[in-house]
């Protein structure tokens, strides 16, 4: 039979941001795949070096639009360790309280493409919409919707006050009873049962071996999370990770769904439990030896090395960004596929691509 | 909690030659792929593989090896590392060989760009066509 | 379709969920970070925000001979993130919620201590 070989993306409709695919097709079947990355490196590695290491929290957020609260704090905590310093409780508990917050905002985000990627485009709209509300909790807390610039080195800068607190809870509430209309849909729907159960099966085996990580992981039956590593203060609140054993798209979905619940009861909980107290310490010293650390984002862990030579230049960052590697992953998942499935399979792993090529 | 300051003297430090077959005996005892970090320490690369076990442990490998000695790829065991050691070879230079799919130093930068930007002390660049 | 029927109907029945723009403007946050004012006459040149700006929209230029020291902020360059406004010892810096009119109310600003 016939091979076929085209461009799936860079700009295609299903696709956030610009990944390219090769896709070999004998007809609907995709029989091989190659992704090709490259077409928004923007050199954040090198920056990082020339930088002040304070400024670098600023640089660090903006490797991703999604996660940003994530990757600064993954960076503070970092440099942190580093030079051995404590950060106060209360800066600890509202640190989970944000990047909570934006775990929920990605993930609702996610959800809605996924929908978008199926057709089912009055879902998409009910989750952006829901999603809404979170956004106008983070600016209402700490001043800007994407790009919150909190966290610094030693604390964070905003605080979640007494005025304040009410707000963020009725927000939660509200954002509660909109998850309530979303979620039945997701779960039980027909249409996206069909469009998604046994879609890019990812068997539990190789989603260990490829080096899968975050829902992309737990959806194949592997409970491993980075926030039982016990950063921030994770372990205070009875974190479990969420573990699906599908294996298939679904299960990745799930796995998403989930956490979203999870993350609300966890921003409650930890403003239930947010002891009173200062926001930072002042940190004099400069960072000095390496450091490792793991943090786990919406899309998986995230890895970050530093090395510092004690003066206020790093030496060395290096960020590995969850989608790096989640994309091998495709490798496995798209050949024996439809082709009317490659958009669903791949926005399965949540690409992120911005954090990939950095 | 976990350890964030990485001691330097605990980890065992190989030769690029060895380091195939401890991959292997590692990836035998089920462990995978997390990332390698390349460092410039004029005149030497260090290379920190990093793997997880099965449980969240992190096990770390360094190899060092002088700038122009030859790498194998691990690729051939732990398909998971191939987008990384294509990146090291693009940003640093390293020779790797054997990888599994070789984007040809084409993968984050393009022709137009400063080619190797991550090395410490850079080779005269060669201008050729747009430039820097 | 039948899950999220409920849905559908009650949007159907609901006014819409976005605003109509220009007549309804939402309120900014009190909190929010939009846009960054400058007051010169409180500012005493000290350089601290162009020494942290980490985005580099900040740069102070000093020429002693003739005692003159000016300052320049580029609004393109500025990601809005605060820092100076926190650290700024004069408080002539100060954030403002309101973002109408940013964008093209971008320009490279000169100020300096003594007019030339
Ligand atoms: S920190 Fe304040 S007083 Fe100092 S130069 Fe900047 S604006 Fe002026
Ligand atoms: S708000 Fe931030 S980026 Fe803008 S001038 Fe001040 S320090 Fe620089």
């Amino acid at each position: 039979m016939a091979r076929v070989t085209f461009p799936f993306g860079p700009q295609h409709p299903v696709l956030p941001e610009a990944i390219q695919l090769q896709l070999t097709c004998e007809d609907e079947r995709v029989v091989e795949v190659l992704p090709v990355i490259g077409y928004m490196h923007r050199g954040i590695e090198k920056a990082a070096e020339a930088n002040l290491y304070p400024n670098n929290i600023f640089l660090c957020e903006r490797i991703c639009g999604i996660c940003s609260f994530i990757h600064a704090l993954c960076y503070c905590e970092l440099i942190e360790g580093m030079m051995r310093v404590e950060v106060p409780p209360r800066a600890k508990y509202l640190r989970v309280v944000w990047s909570e917050l934006s775990r929920i905002h990605s993930h609702m985000l996610w959800l809605g493409l996924l929908a978008d990627s199926f057709g089912f485009e009055s879902l998409f709209m009910q989750c952006w919409r829901a999603r809404e509300i979170i956004l106008d909790t983070l600016e209402m807390t700490t001043g800007q919707r994407v790009i919150q610039s909190s966290c610094v080195i030693g604390g964070v800068r905003r605080d979640i006050d007494l005025d304040m607190e009410p707000g963020v809870r009725r927000q939660m509430a509200a954002f509660q009873k909109e998850l309530k209309s979303i979620y039945p849909v997701f779960a039980k729907d027909y249409t996206v049962k069909l469009r998604t159960v046994g879609k890019g099966v990812l068997p539990r085996d190789q989603a260990w071996s490829l080096g899968t990580v975050g829902p992309t992981l737990r959806g194949s039956g592997w409970a491993d999370d980075a926030r039982t590593l016990g950063y921030a203060v994770y372990d205070d609140l009875g974190f479990e990770p969420v573990v699906e054993i599908g294996c298939d798209s679904y299960a990745r979905m799930m796995v998403r769904l989930r956490e979203v619940v999870q993350s609300v009861e966890l921003v409650i909980k930890a403003l239930d439990q947010m002891p009173e107290g200062d926001l930072t310490v002042t940190v004099k010293s400069f960072p000095e030896g390496e450091g490792l650390i793991r943090v786990e984002q919406p899309r998986g862990e995230l890895v970050e090395y530093a090395r510092g030579n004690g003066t206020a230049y790093l030496e060395r960052l290096k960020v590995r960004t969850p989608t790096f590697s989640n994309i091998p992953a495709l490798l496995v998942m798209l050949p024996g596929c439809e082709l009317a499935d490659v958009p669903v399979i791949t926005m399965s792993i949540d690409p992120c691509i911005a954090c990939t090529e950095r | 909690m976990q350890q964030v300051r990485v001691d330097r003297g605990a980890d065992p430090v190989i030769s690029p030659d060895a380091l195939l077959k401890e991959v292997e005996l590692l990836a035998s005892e089920g462990a995978r792929f997390t990332t390698m970090i390349c460092l410039d320490l004029d005149p030497e690369f260090e290379i920190i593989y990093l793997f997880q076990k099965p449980t969240l442990d992190v096990v770390r490998l360094r190899v060092r090896m002088a700038k122009d000695e030859e790498l194998p790829s691990i690729s051939s065991i732990l398909l998971g590392a191939v987008l990384m050691e294509n990146e090291i070879r693009e940003f640093f230079g390293v020779k790797i060989i054997n990888l599994a799919i070789d984007f040809k130093c084409r993968m984050l930068l393009s022709e137009k760009s400063l080619q190797m930007p991550l090395l410490k002390v850079r080779p005269k660049p060669k201008l050729t066509g747009g430039g820097e | 379709m039948p899950l999220m029927s409920g849905n559908l109907i009650k949007n159907l029945f609901s006014g819409p969920a976005t605003r109509p723009y220009p007549i309804v403007k939402r309120e900014p946050f009190p909190r929010a970070r939009a846009r960054l004012a400058y007051d010169p006459d409180k500012c005493t040149y000290c350089g601290i925000c162009a020494n942290i700006c980490p985005a580099a929209a900040i740069s102070v230029e000093e020429d002693r001979e003739n005692l003159h020291i000016s300052r320049v902020y580029n609004s393109f360059a500025c990601i809005s993130c605060a820092r100076c406004a926190e650290l700024c010892p004069q408080g002539s810096l100060r954030m403002e919620v309101s973002p109408h009119g940013a964008a093209d109310a971008k320009t490279v600003a000169y100020s300096a201590s003594k007019e030339t």
